[in-house]
Order: C-alpha cells, then structure tokens, then sequence
C-alpha cells in the first residue's frame, strides 16, 4: 500500500554521551540546603522579638511559629526547632489552612513567590502582633516584615520597618545591625 | 520537573550516590546565632516550577486556595480555572481537555501526571479522566504549562503539561471529612486521617467516594450514564535525614457506570445503539527517593506501578493495562552560570484489548518500551537579568525508534516586575496502540459476503511532530496588578489521517480497509491573556481571553482518498474567564465566576456563557459551609457534540477538620 509514506526516523545516538556532564559536580560540601538555614534564622528571629504585652520574656505558653500558604521547609522546621525554648518557652510549629485557624500565631512565614500568594495573608495578620517572614525582597515590598534574600550563597534578610512598626512586634536593634537592607517610613 | 530513567543510568546513580555521602549537620544549624547564620553558604539550586516568575513558558499554578475557593471537587472542574485549558464536559464524568487546540473526544498530545506518575493511558494517548477520583483537599498546587514541554518533561508533552502535586503527609496531620451533597453530584465524600511517623515523618489515608446522576439528552431523556466510584489510598512522607527524602504512596479504585454506544453488527443493519455497563478499577504505587548530594546538587528517583483495568462490555471490550516506570533526575551547578539537569527513565507498558466484534487490537496484548534520557542546561548569560536554556530529551519507543526532541528558551528580565520570555521547540506525539494496531469496524455493506469498513493501525505510523515559537510576557504593573501575556504559531507535520486500501478478502467475508496515516499537516496559533487585580486587601478580581486559530490539510504527495483525522472544529476560536472572589467580614467568602467559548464549528455547538458561585462560612477554624452554584445561567447547555445537555445544579459542601 502507499501508506508507508514515511520511513521510520532514525537518529544519532550521540546525545547519550551528554550522559558524561554528570562526572563532575558531585564534590563533597559544607553546604546546607537553603531552607535548613532559614529555619535556623527564624529560631533566631523569635530569640530577639518582643511581643506587645508580654514584656519580652515572663509570657506563658509556647512560641507559636506558624507556616503560612506554600510550605518550603517540609519536617525541617520541626526539626529545627525540636526541643529548643526561646526564653524558656517551648517552642511549636503551626500550619495553619487560614486565618481563623492562625490566631495563635507570633512568628509567621508566608510561604509563596507571588504577591497574590503572600498579600491575602499578610492582609489576614495586618491587625495582629505577628512578626512575618517571607522569601524575597517582593515580601518587604508587599507589606511582610521580614524578607529573606539570598546573595553569593549565604541568606540574609531585608527589613520593613512600617511593617514591623505596624504589627507592634520589637526586633532588637541586633537584628536590625545584620539587615541587608532596612527600609520604610521610619528608616529614612 | 521530570523525566524517565533508562536501565543503564542506574551504575551512574549508584555511583553518584556513593560519592555524596557527607557529614549530617542539619541540627546544630539551630546553634548559630544570627551573625554565624549569615556566614553560612548554602545550596541553591534553581527548581523550575516553584519559581513561576522566572519561568520561560507559559505557566500558571491553581493553589489550594484557588480550588478550595471555587467549591471544586473534580480534577477536571479545578483545571477551568487554568487560563488557556480548555475543558469541555461530555456526560456526567467524560471530559475534553487540552490546550491550543486539538480538543476531539480523545484528546491525545496533554502529558499528565499526578505526583510524577503519568496518567495518559499508552492504548490511546490521552486520559481517562473519569478514573480521576482522588481528592482535591489534600492537592497542594497544579502545575499548568501551556505549549510544548518535551525535553525536560515526559512524552506527550505536545501541547501542554498538567502536573498535579499532592500536599506532603507532613503538612496533612489530623483529620477532613468533606461531605458535598446536591442535584446532579447527588453525594461526594471524602475522608482523611494523618498522623505523624517518628519525629521526621508523616502518612496520611484518604477514602472517597462519589455518586452522579445521568446527564440529559436533547430530547430531555436521559443519557443513562450514572456514575458511582469509590477509592482510597495513602501517602507517607519520612525525612531520613536532613537531606534525603523518602515518599511512599498508593491510591485504588472502583467504579462503575453505563453507556450509550455504537455496536457494529456482523449483519444488516450493521450497527446499532446499545446501553450496557462500564466497570473501571485499578490501582496505582509510586516511591520516590530523593536527596541534596551536595552543593548545589540534588538526585532524584523514582519508580511506580500503575493497574488500570476497564471493562466496556458491548462495542469496546476488557482493556487491562500494567506500567512500570523508573525515572532519575540529577541537577547541579556547573562553574558559576550554568544550571544543568539530566535525568533518564524507562517505562514498560504491557496489556491490551480482549476486544469485541467493533472494537480490537491486532495483537490483542502486546508489550511496549520506552526509554528516554535528557539534558538541559540553564546559563546565566547576564546576571539577573538574561539567561537561556538550551537541551534535548532522545527517546526510544517500541513503534518508531529514536525521537530527538531539543528545545532553546531565553530569557530578559529588566527589572524585578518585568519578564520577557521566548522559546523553539519540538516536541513529538509518539504513537499508542490505537495508532499501530487498532481495528475498529466502521461500518458494513449489504454485499455477498458482506463488507466491513474497517479502520486499521499502522505498524509504520510515525510520530506527530510540533516545531513551535512561542513569545510570553510576566509583569507585575503595580503592587496590584499583574499580567501575563504568551502567543505562539505551531507547526504540526505528521498528523493523524485515514487512507482507504483495496478491499481484501479475511473470513468468508470483505474488508474495506481504511488505515491510519500520517499525511496531515496544519498549524495552531494563538494566544492567552490573564490578569490578576486585587483593587482591595480583601478582594481579587482575575481574567483571562485565549484565542486560537487553527486549521489542518493534507500534504500534497497524499495517498488518494485520504482524509483528516483532525477536527479544528471542535476547538473554539475564543474563550474567555472572569473571575471574583471576597473575602467578607464574619469568616464569610465569596466566589462569583464566569466564562464565554465561542461556537464550535463542527458540528456546531454553542456558543455558550455560563456562571458559578459559591458563598462560603467558617463559622470556627475546623468548620467549613459553603453553598455552590455552577452553570447558573441556563437551564441546561452542551459544551460539546454528542447531545449530552449540562443542568444548572446546586450543591452544599460541608469540611470538617479535626
């Protein structure tokens, strides 16, 4: 029959050989996955806050870390933060699903890269005494207080000082010293 | 992203894993006060679909929040709410899904996967989405990429990829029972029940189960097609240690419904309209393992085992379909600049059709190969702000031997709000058992003997081929306001046609053979437009216009007689989605939506305008109400030929967590 029109497509097998990248690149680091040393810096961040009210330290119950909307940390944060206190409080990690469930919360990272992600949060925990941590710069911009940034391969974090103002958390100014960059009204 | 392993790449594994072994120090992290964290060097390695700004396609994510928001409760409902899909019901569980073009009631160039596992089925290229019950509250996000996805992503990423992803068991501890009750989804439940493994882990069960009415005809009789299925399954999540990562998960199900169906007869009249039963039942399990060998530097595996069996008694048959999968992807950073990931699977499919007197597989069981390797790397040609990815997947099938498939992205980014992406690629549509061996009686002539129509596979069918340019723009115009524009122009080679041949003598009595060919050529271009407008806190307001043009000849060296086995009528030229949704006082939301396609041509249908809305209350964190409405604006209408007419229906949804 004339169906045959085409004959079977035959090709050069020489793409296999890209197979020889691979070789290097597997070398042995100290590095640690990003999110390990963000969960790191939020144990951190909770260690220099002070919350309206509590004075700072004498405050009852656990420290609530609460992970908000896309959760890049998976069990790491719980690992992280596992056993430790914060001035002498135990801490616990949160994962609520939406804003009535995160009434508990005093640290929160927002999870997400996009602005429509982060706002609706942000937006929920406005009128709250939340310190919120996101990923970027885009989440200091977008009204989060504190904006994890990472340049040559170490994470540092940017400040936003209405935020921070606006929720009635305090960071230490030790905090506010290691800022890449701290900006807002107050800044100037 | 992902991809499929070859057997070969297995040493290389083993190899690459030995040499990653290092020291554990994810706990004294914890340690460091901040000015030590700061010093810290970590990995960094760019994950393609996480980071949708960046993306050199045309990429949209549904989040939880989105279907949650919409009262969706299929896969296929939460997938109108991707710009450009265009999603097409048929009867109560039968859907049309595709991208730029293509729409037919077998849509075959879609790659869809569900936590890495494709679920296109081989025996005809395209989904069988009435066996997709699982439970949308424990999806995390879907992935939507419109266009060509070949080199990094499976086969048949031709015209788009669906990448659905589950929420880790981690982050699904404690309990969900979601009942939604109404007209037409007389019931849908869905249970589930997480608790933690150790200190590190998780596993969660899910069970579900679904009850739907008939859809009505156009004589207002109805089409018999209820729908019943149940199904469960689990995921179990365990970090073993801070860098590696172990997920183990499983889903089974049953169901069954009837249909109306075309049954050739051996005599006069030849053929007939019979109603008989369909039984659906399968079951899947899929590890991945994967870790951060080191700086910059993860490995993936992973392997699955997928069962689906369908039992379409008159006219079709039993099909029973068995697949193995092993896949490995391996990405790092080489120098400054250049992110590359490779990776190589290898599937087995074996199965096939105890056919019936319309419908059978020549062999009727039969086992199929492919494997496939491939190779991106990502350069940062200037930081920050230009970078291009160039690579290739080479594949290797039972029917048609090695395919190269390369593609060339690039990428400006002038400022933070502004990206401009182009690409040039070409991927292939390989061929499925329909293609190869179908035989499929058409039709029948009163002679003597008689004559059968038959259409026939094509052992030489080559795959459908794409060559596609596509140009996209990402901006985010205010705090408020964001856009994303993508156009494209593809060309298609190779297309699906039916050529007569000379009638043959076979078993006392004559066959017309009409055989499946690739002399049809034609090209889709088009566009999408979507916006994201949050004029308030509390208030988001999106949008999105997708237009097609599409249209398909044959080549002119064509055998006589041969016709096109493509229908740009079946797609709309135009399609368009508004969408509004509040978040009011009093834990109280509100969804409104709508959406417009224009009239398909042929056979024409529509055009049709439709609206839905859900008015949603959280009276406590664990409880949820919603009352939905979907197709709000007509009493019925029809998305597609077949005379299957949609009710406008109401359903109330209750979500308890505990």
């Amino acid at each position: 029959m004339a169906l045959l029109k085409h004959p079977r497509r035959c090709r050069s097998l020489a793409a296999l050989s890209l197979f020889a990248l691979t070789a290097r690149g597997l070398r042995s680091q100290e590095a640690h996955p990003e999110y390990e040393v963000k969960a790191a810096y939020l144990l951190n961040f909770a260690r220099y806050a002070a919350w309206p009210g509590s004075g700072g330290s004498e405050a009852a119950g656990d420290l609530v870390i609460c992970v908000l909307g896309h959760d890049p940390f998976g069990a790491v944060l719980d690992r992280t933060v596992a056993g430790r206190t914060v001035l002498g409080r135990p801490v616990r990690v949160l994962r609520p699903a939406n804003r009535a469930e995160a009434g508990p919360c005093q640290l929160a990272f927002v999870g997400g890269d996009r602005r429509s992600e982060i706002e609706p949060w942000l937006s929920d925990l406005s009128d709250r005494p939340v310190l919120t941590v996101g990923d970027g710069a885009q989440f200091t911009d977008a009204g989060g207080a504190i904006g994890f940034v990472v340049r040559d391969r170490t994470v540092r974090f940017e400040v936003n000082l209405d935020a921070l103002r606006h929720s009635g958390v305090k960071l230490s100014s030790r905090v506010l010293a290691l800022a890449s960059r701290v900006e807002g009204e107050a800044a100037r | 992203m992902r991809r499929r392993v070859g057997v070969a790449c297995l040493l290389a594994l083993a190899s690459s894993a030995a040499a990653a072994q290092q020291r554990s120090q994810g706990d004294s992290l914890a340690d460091l006060d901040l000015e030590q964290l700061a010093r810290v060097k970590i990995t960094s390695v760019s994950r393609g679909p996480e980071n949708v700004g960046q993306a050199m396609a045309a990429v949209f994510v549904i989040s939880q929040d989105d279907i949650r928001r919409a009262g969706a409760t299929s896969l296929p409902e939460a997938l109108r709410l991707a710009p450009g899909l265009q999603v097409e019901r048929l009867g109560a569980q039968n859907w049309s899904i595709t991208s730029r073009g293509f729409a037919d009631f077998t849509t075959n160039k879609l790659l869809v996967l569900v936590d890495g596992r494709a679920i296109y089925s081989p025996l005809f290229a395209g989904v069988f989405w009435d066996s997709q019950i699982m439970p949308l509250d424990d999806v995390e996000r879907i992935e939507v990429i419109l266009g060509p996805g070949g080199t990094l992503w499976g086969s048949n990423a031709v015209n788009g990829v669906i990448n659905v992803v589950t929420r880790a068991a981690t982050s699904t501890t404690g309990g969900l029972v979601g009942v939604r009750a109404g007209t037409e989804q007389h019931i849908n439940t869905t249970a589930r029940y997480g608790l933690p493994l150790g200190r590190s882990g998780a596993i969660r069960f899910y069970g579900t189960y679904l009850d739907r009415e008939p859809i009505e005809l156009a004589d207002g009789s109805d089409a018999e097609d209820a729908w019943q299925s149940g199904g469960g399954g689990f995921r179990m999540d365990l970090d073993r240690s801070a860098r590696t990562h172990l997920t183990l998960q499983g889903d089974a199900y049953r169901a069954s419904s009837e249909q109306t169906v075309r049954e050739a007869l051996p005599d006069p009249p030849f053929a007939r309209s019979v109603t008989g039963p369909v039984d659906l039942n399968g079951f899947n399990l899929l590890g991945r393992w994967s870790r951060q060998t080191g700086e910059a530097s993860d490995l993936q595996v992973q392997a699955y085992f997928d069962r689906t069996v369908r039992d379409q008694q008159p006219s079709v048959g039993r099909t029973a379909v068995n697949i193995g999968d092993i896949e490995l992807q391996h990405r790092f950073l080489a120098g400054r600049r250049h992110s590359i990931v490779w990776g190589a699977g290898y599937r087995i499919a074996d199965g096939g059709l105890d056919g019936t007197f319309t419908t059978a597989l020549d062999p009727a069981q039969r086992t199929t190969h492919l494997a496939m390797a491939y190779v991106r790397d990502d350069i940062e040609l200037v930081p920050a702000r230009v970078a291009l990815a160039v690579g290739s997947k080479v594949e290797w099938n039972s029917y048609t031997g090695i395919e190269l498939q390369p593609e060339a992205r690039l990428r400006w980014t002038p400022g933070s709000r502004h990206t401009f992406w182009g690409a040039l690629s070409s991927p292939v549509r390989s061929p499925s058992r329909l293609d190869a061996d179908i035989r499929f009686i058409a039709g029948g002539f009163p002679t003597s003997p008689p004559t059968y129509l038959q259409v026939r596979g094509n052992p030489d069918f080559a795959s459908e081929r794409l060559v596609e340019a596509e140009l996209g723009y990402r901006g985010e115009l205010s705090a408020h306001f964001s856009v994303d524009l993508s156009g494209y122009y593809g060309w298609y080679d190779e297309l699906r046609t039916l050529t007569p041949g000379a009638p043959f003598a076979e078993d006392g009595h004559v066959i017309q053979p009409v055989t499946i060919t690739n002399f049809g050529k034609g090209h889709s271009a088009g566009g999408t437009a979507a916006i994201i407008w949050r004029p308030a806190p509390r208030l988001q307001v999106r949008g999105s216009y997708t237009f097609l043009d599409m249209a398909d000849t044959l080549d002119a060296d064509a055998a006589a007689g041969t016709t096109p086995n493509v229908n740009p009528g079946l797609s709309p030229e135009h399609q368009a989605g508004l969408g509004l949704y509040a978040a009011l006082p009093g834990g109280v939301s509100l969804t409104l939506s709508g959406r417009y396609t224009s009239p398909l041509r042929n056979p024409r249908v529509g055009p049709y305008a439709e609206a839905d809305a859900r008015l949603g209350w959280s009276p406590s964190p664990r409880l949820t109400l919603a009352v939905v409405g979907r197709d709000l604006l007509q009493r019925r209408h029809a998305e597609f030929p077949g005379e299957h007419y949609l009710p406008r229906r109401g359903q109330l949804q209750l979500t308890w967590r505990f």
